[in-house]
């Protein structure tokens, strides 16, 4: 859409606007200096210091049986068996030499065709978030898979 | 997501002589290492240090010699006007106050984007085709000259054509090739570059010292470059940067070099936040690392903190650096430096990408070439990107 003049002398009025409301700033290399400054330090602070409770915990398969619904966590093992559902992929995945966990992909909201072309034995990194089935058993409804070649 | 302060220096370092070199980008260096590193995990921080510290330390390339920044293609061409008229360290400073301030800005503007993002992504998507031939439209038209328009439309449509093929090969990084040749090689060719290299670069009584009337034009790259995560077919801040210039007054080049800088920047910055909110990267690097690991709000602190502090970095590095080449430059003997530049171009690209990215480098260095002997504007060539953008827009 063309902008007529009175539209156009408009935007540069503010832009005018904006220049004289800038004007008493000066930009001197110590300006810069203390703006590299601050964002070296609001980084550092970012980094470690920000409390990171509800990233993806590391856990192991059996473990999930035993946290909290809502957890997030990361946890990789070996398939041992997918199942096609109406509302999405389910699978078994198995620590190395401890127990396995249910891992659901719904189809609303994970892409799970390639889900289903799992084999059993194919290692498997998943990340998602510990939910309770009918019954209290723990699983993880998936956020995303990763298989590992 | 963690990294040790140790391995993070040793990043940060690693990434400053990266970007010195054209051709080195986090997506190459990715694409290349992630199926050994990808494993580790600090290996998405790292790349994310390689990110933040080209962002700033890019535009020294594109300044000195003309090569491509990144996704700012066409930010080249202001910085490397102002090095032609000896306003090189100037240069310099625009770019390091425009990504410092734009880094800032879109790190406090984030967690307000967070909740909003994905409804705004919703609306704006239904029109992106028509947004996207109506900037088109805007951008041939002005043009002015009917012949001119006419010839602009050609050299569009060209660079759409080779755009499409481009993106559709199996490349590593297609925009290198098609912008060093859309770019570089015509100015190396037609030996643009030995006139910036001759012009003494005046000296700046403090480094980092710019004019106060660039604030403005960082602010609305800031701006742009929201949009420019929001549009989905406006990926790139080139694009963004070409619109800008028909809707802003640019008269200055330290303007337009104010504003392209801070659109990078900022899209750069934002491009996190969109991952995390939307599942939605438009920057290379930021996909990857989403495929490696996904990008959830838990994690954005830690991103976007490494990511401060590399920018904070790759900013101080580029005035550090800058300060000390620019007044050696005019000393360097050209016309050894443009062979080997093309040289060391054509072989980054040949590894980078093969025969196919030798190729593409060929039919983009004469596009280049055409559009120049034509007398149309340079940024048509953006086509390359614009077509393929509509394209996908209206499902082709």
């Amino acid at each position: 859409m063309r902008m007529g003049a009175g539209e156009r002398r408009t935007a540069f009025h503010a832009l005018d606007g904006i220049r004289h409301s800038l004007g008493k700033i000066e930009l001197a290399p110590s300006h810069l200096t203390i703006l590299l400054f601050l964002m070296l330090c609001a980084g550092l602070l970012m980094l470690y210091a920000w409390p990171t409770d509800s990233a993806y915990q590391k856990v192991s398969p059996a473990s999930v049986a035993l946290m909290q619904e809502g957890e997030w966590v990361a946890l990789s093992g070996q398939v041992q068996q997918v199942d096609g559902r109406a509302t999405g992929t389910s699978i078994q995945l198995c620590g190395i030499g401890e127990g396995c966990v249910r891992v659901f992909a719904s189809r609303k909201e994970t892409e799970t065709e390639g889900l289903l072309a799992l084999a059993p034995g194919q290692e498997l990194r998943a990340w998602g978030e510990v939910a309770a089935a009918t019954g209290g058993t723990r699983y993880v409804r998936l956020h995303r898979t990763q298989v590992m070649d | 997501m963690s990294i040790d302060p140790f391995l993070l220096v040793f990043a940060l370092l690693g990434g400053i002589l990266a970007s010195l070199l054209p051709g080195l980008h986090p997506n190459s260096i990715s694409t290349i290492l992630t199926p050994w590193l990808g494993s580790s995990e600090a290996w998405p921080l790292v790349l994310v240090a390689l990110l933040g510290v080209r962002l700033a330390l890019q535009f020294l390339p594109s300044i000195l010699v003309s090569t491509p920044v990144g996704q700012t293609e066409i930010g080249l061409l202001p910085g490397a006007r102002m090095m032609r008229e000896g306003r090189g360290l100037e240069a310099v400073a625009v770019c390091a106050w425009a990504t410092a301030l734009s880094v800032g800005l879109a790190l406090l503007l984030s967690p307000l984007l967070l909740p909003i993002l994905p409804a705004l992504f919703a609306a704006v998507k239904p029109w992106t085709g028509y947004l996207l031939v109506l900037a088109a439209g805007t951008l041939i038209l002005a043009e002015r000259e009917i012949k001119k328009a006419g010839l602009a439309l050609v050299v569009f449509l060209m660079a759409g054509a080779l755009g499409a093929m481009a993106l559709n090969l199996p490349l590593n990084d297609p925009l290198f090739a098609l912008f060093v040749g859309f770019f570089t090689m015509p100015a190396l060719l037609m030996g643009e570059e030995r006139e910036a290299i001759g012009k003494k670069q005046q000296p700046q009584k403090s480094m980092g010292a710019v004019g106060k009337d660039i604030l403005p034009f960082i602010l609305l790259g800031v701006v742009f470059g929201g949009l420019s995560d929001l549009l989905p077919g406006l990926s790139t801040p080139a694009q963004v940067a070409t619109l800008a210039t028909l809707a802003v007054p640019l008269s200055a080049p330290a303007h337009f070099l104010a504003l392209v800088a801070s659109i990078e920047a900022s899209h750069t910055t934002f491009a996190f936040t969109s991952a995390a909110s939307t599942g939605i990267a438009r920057v290379g690097v930021v996909a990857m690392i989403g495929q490696i690991e996904p990008i959830t709000e838990a994690q954005l602190p830690v991103l976007l903190g490494v990511f401060a502090i590399a920018a904070a970095v790759g900013t101080g590095a580029l005035l550090v650096v800058g300060k000390w080449l620019m007044p050696r430059w005019h000393m360097l003997d050209w016309k050894s430096m443009s062979w080997l530049l093309a040289l060391y171009l054509l072989v980054m690209t040949g590894l980078l990408d093969g025969w196919l990215g030798l190729l593409v480098l060929g039919m983009a260095s004469g596009l280049g070439v055409l559009a120049w002997r034509l007398g149309v504007r340079r940024t048509h060539v953006m086509g390359s990107l614009i077509v393929p953008s509509i394209l996908h827009a209206f499902g082709m």
